[in-house]
């Protein structure tokens, strides 16, 4: 009794007596974060959270951002969880910085608004259908798109909990397609772009992140100048109607945007393409090969926990909710056990023995210029599944082709200007002025960076191979293939 | 193992030659969609379904001569446009990577490149959009949003994307 004494002098009644007023003393929902600070969740709070909250989104924790590049970066074992809020982060910021710039434009502010919460809700989910050690995971299967339709699916899915938390939380079974949708296209093509471009949310967090979490500090661009500089402009195809894109300010946005190219080039050479993560993916790829060979036919070793087993046999085709319970940790424990299973193949008890120990045993070479052309690399395969066997039974050629930047040629404007348009849409970064009734200018007009790094490809084709089938790779044309000292 | 390489070259004997990129684009996105993998992803871009992976092949066969780009204008419209015309020397290579036998697509590519590029771009996004699940009166309202410069073609469209079914 005397307790309620105190606290009723204590708090002042009409305070404590207005609900609303208790509702405004609600603290944020903030996480620390090495890139960003703090990634506080105050608009949409309870949605997010929701989402944050449920098992897909969690699962993401146990999926690294890397995969094995942490077998040649010691600090890169940053998860796929981290990267989505960063990605959330900075969508949230890229719609405030729009919704500022054009708070006197009711119909963008009407846009931006209804929209908001699709956008972030995308922008948090992107990554869902990511498997374990990511794209080596996808080239398993051939499967190039497989994470993206899973994350697709995940919208959806009668199963998965995305659906209902977004229906509890007020979204239509329409505005969840749309959400959905978001990911490959919008009818307002700005939107997209936030989510799915050269200027999107998912790339500024990838490169900081994967710049901090791996040393390589040159992979690190001005994200703040970079946020500043957004703004609107119309898309530049002539004959498509008004439609707005995300662009950079013409005046301030042009370095900032060198800058992020300029990253993505040395991450891309550093980190991306790196000989040695290439070569454990490599690795990787040799040993989820024997476990799909050995699957296919009953024979993966009995201690093999049954979810992974059954993720091999079908080839990833798997439901929601084993889809869930497979993880890096999953596959980390089956290595485990193959590799001192009395069951394992010889292949599968070594491969997993030696990945687990960080112990090389591929051995690989360079394919030289001349021979890269697409008919001498499918000779070549040929020549090898000849005299070792099927590719991914103890070799395989990676085939690593990267462009610094996507834009076409210039010269295609006179000679096919739709083919001209469409890259320029796809790939582009744009400038503009803000304005949204003059056409949008790709950045290589006025970029001498930009013009002299354009096109240029950078193509890595590389044998690796066990080493048992030295003698025979000995016995291709030493010209071709190029040891690697 | 996915190899890109023989399926587009195949392609490129098969039909002769192709006029535009977009044409190639929308060739092989609709062939991919009736069940025929080139090994190539497919996003929705401004003129329909679209590749950067195909677009980067497309040049690289260009410049490995594998085709020969012939600049073209369309007829009564005037538009400037390539046209890709496929080497003698591809069958050469088709037959010494033993891959000289006649695709089961052959048939449904040629009738397809016999179409206008238009039409093809109509298909292709409407087979985009119901991969996607959109269907009936929303995948109109839809077209008519995404592709404002083809609404009169709609049903063009959607006809070819119709017979094409039974070809998946």
């Amino acid at each position: 009794m005397t307790m309620v004494i105190v606290r009723s002098s204590f708090y002042p009644r009409p305070f404590a007596a207005n609900p609303s007023s208790v509702m405004s003393n609600h603290r944020s929902k903030v996480f620390r974060d090495a890139i960003h600070g703090l990634i506080s969740i105050d608009d949409d709070r309870d949605l997010l959270l929701d989402l944050i909250n449920t098992p897909e989104f969690q699962r993401l924790r146990r999926v690294r951002q890397l995969g094995v590049s942490s077998l040649t970066y010691p600090n890169a074992e940053h998860t796929r969880f981290a990267h989505s809020l960063g990605v959330l982060h900075v969508a949230a910021r890229i719609l405030n910085t729009l919704r500022r710039r054009y708070s006197g434009d009711s119909t963008i502010v009407s846009r931006l608004d209804g929209k908001r919460r699709q956008v972030k809700v995308a922008a948090l989910l992107h990554d869902l259908g990511h498997g374990p050690f990511s794209h080596a995971m996808e080239r398993v299967f051939d499967s190039g798109k497989a994470h993206e339709e899973r994350s697709q699916r995940m919208f959806t899915d009668e199963l998965s909990e995305i659906p209902k938390v977004l229906k509890n939380r007020g979204f239509t079974v329409t505005e969840i397609a749309e959400t959905r949708d978001l990911l490959e296209y919008h009818e307002v093509p700005f939107l997209h772009d936030i989510i799915s471009s050269s200027l999107d949310a998912d790339r500024m967090d990838y490169l900081l992140r994967d710049s901090h979490f791996t040393g390589v500090k040159y992979g690190s661009f001005d994200l703040e100048w970079v946020l500043n500089s957004f703004c609107l402009g119309q898309e530049p195809a002539p004959d498509v109607g008004p439609r707005p894109r995300l662009c950079l300010d013409r005046q301030r946005g042009q370095h900032a945007a060198e800058q992020l190219i300029m990253a993505r080039t040395y991450m891309t050479m550093q980190v991306y393409g790196h000989g040695i993560t290439r070569l454990w993916e490599a690795h990787l790829l040799l040993l989820f090969a024997e476990a799909t060979k050995l699957a296919s036919k009953g024979d993966l070793p009995k201690e093999t926990p049954r979810h992974v087993a059954d993720y091999f046999q079908l080839k990833g085709k798997v439901d929601h909710a084993q889809f869930l319970l497979f993880d890096e940790p999953s596959l980390l424990t089956a290595m485990t056990l193959w590799s001192v299973s009395d069951s394992s193949t010889k292949t599968l008890k070594l491969l997993s023995s030696k990945f687990l120990n960080r112990q090389k045993m591929l051995r690989f070479r360079e394919i030289e210029p001349p021979y890269r052309s697409p008919a001498k690399i499918s000779k070549l395969r040929q020549e090898l599944t000849e005299i070792i066997g099927p590719e991914r039974e103890g070799w395989l050629l990676d085939c690593y082709d990267f462009t610094a930047y996507k834009a076409p040629d210039e010269a295609l404007q006179n000679t096919e200007p739709e083919s001209y348009w469409e890259g320029i849409a796809k790939n582009a970064i744009l400038l503009s002025g803000g304005d949204l009734n003059t056409p949008a200018v790709p950045i290589q007009k006025s970029s001498l960076l930009f013009k002299s790094i354009g096109s240029e490809r950078m193509p890595l084709t590389r044998l690796f191979y066990l080493p048992e089938h030295e003698a025979k790779v000995c016995e291709l044309d030493n010209e071709i293939l190029r040891e690697h000292q | 193992m996915n190899d890109s390489f023989i399926p587009l070259l195949q392609f490129f004997v098969t039909v002769g030659e192709v006029v535009g990129r977009k044409k190639c684009q929308k060739l092989i996105h609709i062939l991919q969609e009736c069940g025929h993998d080139f090994g190539f992803d497919f996003k929705l871009a401004l003129y329909g379904a679209y590749s950067s992976g195909l677009q980067a092949r497309l040049e690289d066969f260009v410049d490995n001569r594998y085709i020969q780009e012939v600049p073209e204008v369309t007829g009564p419209a005037g538009y400037p446009t390539s046209k890709f015309v496929a080497n003698r020397r591809n069958e050469v290579i088709l037959k010494i990577l033993g891959q000289d036998k006649e695709p089961s697509w052959k048939g449904l590519a040629v009738a397809l490149n016999q179409r206008r590029t238009r039409v093809l771009e109509a298909a292709s996004t409407i087979l985009y959009l119901r991969r996607g699940g959109t269907r009936g009166e929303n995948l109109e309202q839809k077209f008519a949003v995404l592709k404002p410069h083809l609404t009169d073609i709609f049903d063009e469209g959607k006809q070819l994307a119709d017979e094409l079914r039974p070809a998946s």
